[in-house]
């Protein structure tokens, strides 16, 4: 009988095992073959190459850590889950009016961060793209907040998560806009409104999770 | 514990704890390739690899002055960094991402030489379950020990040591055949989708 693949793993890492399984790894062919096979998958997962991260994210991080210094707390995150509901539909109307890039939205987000006064790291990013770098960073910071939330999908009521689809199916509209921004020949103002846009409406889903999330008991 | 650790010199992490620009560039130039590549493989998704390589140094600067160089400040990165891809394996949001990332990154099937046989072995990696990857790569290749994997992930030592069994019970059945006598990776993966 072959050992068991937990017992050809300890072998493998030098810890301590049963005198017995070590001899009947001695033993068996079929067991020293797979102990052998386990050694060279390690090894073959050790020898996979270094990854390289995008260009462009230190940029963010540092317009993330710099905006970060300059925020105040949060306390729009303790919406209700009527005013989550309510603001889910004002931004979802404004957002079916304004479907053409060329229009710009209507919406004043308080979340929308501002260029720094004072200078800092972000002197280093050109004038004409410190608003998007930190539109790109706000909407960064936006998927790490709703990465945080806790994920309740069966506790939920229906009308909160409709909106809360509808907002994904925007987002992913806006996405999709943004990924064919140059084969659409956008300009920098175009990608802007569009990176607000996004912004907008990552702002109001993580107010629906929230409010989601506090209607769950967490 | 393997170290394969990037190395910096102590006026760079010094540097960095006086937020001094340059050394913090300096450490994001030597660690963000480590990060990055710890998310990738944990997570299989490039966008919230990205999204850990940005959490992790936005909180390397807030709190690099708390470093208190009892171990190198890589091994500190790092573990920011796993500590983050594993907040997001928690997250439900993060495996519906996860999901629809992997059909989208998908090698082509490929034959031949050691680039390909990576390849081979990155997507039977990314057809573990998260759980099972995060541990065979946490452990094979990070070197950290079954107790830590279980801290880390908020179980025992043997949920990790039993994971990763299971896990290479399965890279083994998607590999199957593709190794040769000398360890190579020969063929052509039958990847099975489950």
């Amino acid at each position: 009988m072959r050992t068991c693949t937990e017992d050809l793993l300890t072998i493998r890492d030098g810890e301590p095992v049963d005198a017995s399984v070590h001899s009947q790894v001695l033993t068996d062919p079929e067991s020293s073959e797979e102990l052998e096979r386990l050694r060279t998958a390690q090894k073959a997962l050790q020898e996979l190459p270094e990854l390289q991260p995008p260009s462009g994210v230190w940029t963010k991080i540092l317009a993330e850590v710099q905006r970060d210094n300059r925020r105040e707390p949060k306390l729009l995150r303790h919406w209700s889950l009527g005013s989550a509901i309510a603001a889910g539909v004002a931004v979802l109307a404004l957002m079916l009016i304004s479907t053409d890039p060329e229009m710009p939205m209507k919406i004043e987000s308080g979340l929308v961060a501002v260029a720094p006064e004072g200078g800092g790291v972000l002197d280093a990013v050109p004038a004409e793209e410190l608003g998007y770098a930190l539109l790109v960073a706000e909407s960064a910071q936006l998927e790490r907040e709703l990465n945080s939330i806790e994920y309740q999908p069966s506790l939920t009521n229906a009308d909160i998560a409709t909106i809360a689809v509808v907002l994904e199916d925007q987002i992913g509209y806006v996405d999709a806009q943004l990924t064919y921004a140059s084969a659409n020949r956008l300009d920098s103002r175009q990608t802007e409104i569009l990176w607000r846009e996004r912004v907008d409406l990552m702002n109001t889903l993580v107010d629906v999770r929230y409010a989601q999330f506090q209607q769950a008991g967490f | 514990m393997e170290n394969r650790m990037p190395q910096v010199d102590s006026a760079v992490v010094a540097g960095a704890q006086q937020g001094d620009a340059e050394a913090q560039t300096r450490l994001y130039e030597v660690f963000a390739p480590m990060v990055y590549t710890i998310a990738r493989r944990i997570l299989a998704s490039a966008v919230t690899a990205e999204d850990v390589l940005q959490e992790t140094f936005i909180e390397v600067l807030q709190k690099a002055g708390s470093f208190r160089g009892e171990s190198e400040i890589g091994f500190w990165i790092r573990r920011i960094a796993v500590n983050k891809c594993l907040q997001h394996l928690r997250s439900g949001w993060s495996s519906k991402r996860v999901d629809a990332d992997l059909s989208a990154q998908k090698y082509p099937s490929v034959r031949g030489g050691q680039i390909e046989q990576q390849m081979v072995l990155e997507n039977a990696l990314a057809e573990l379950s998260q759980t099972a990857r995060a541990v065979v790569w946490l452990h094979d290749v990070e070197g950290y020990t079954h107790k830590e994997i279980g801290r880390m992930m908020g179980r025992t030592p043997s949920f990790s040591k039993s994971r990763l069994a299971r896990a290479h019970e399965r890279l083994r059945a998607l590999l199957e055949d593709d190794f040769t006598e000398d360890g190579k990776i020969v063929c052509e993966p039958a990847l099975k989708t489950y």
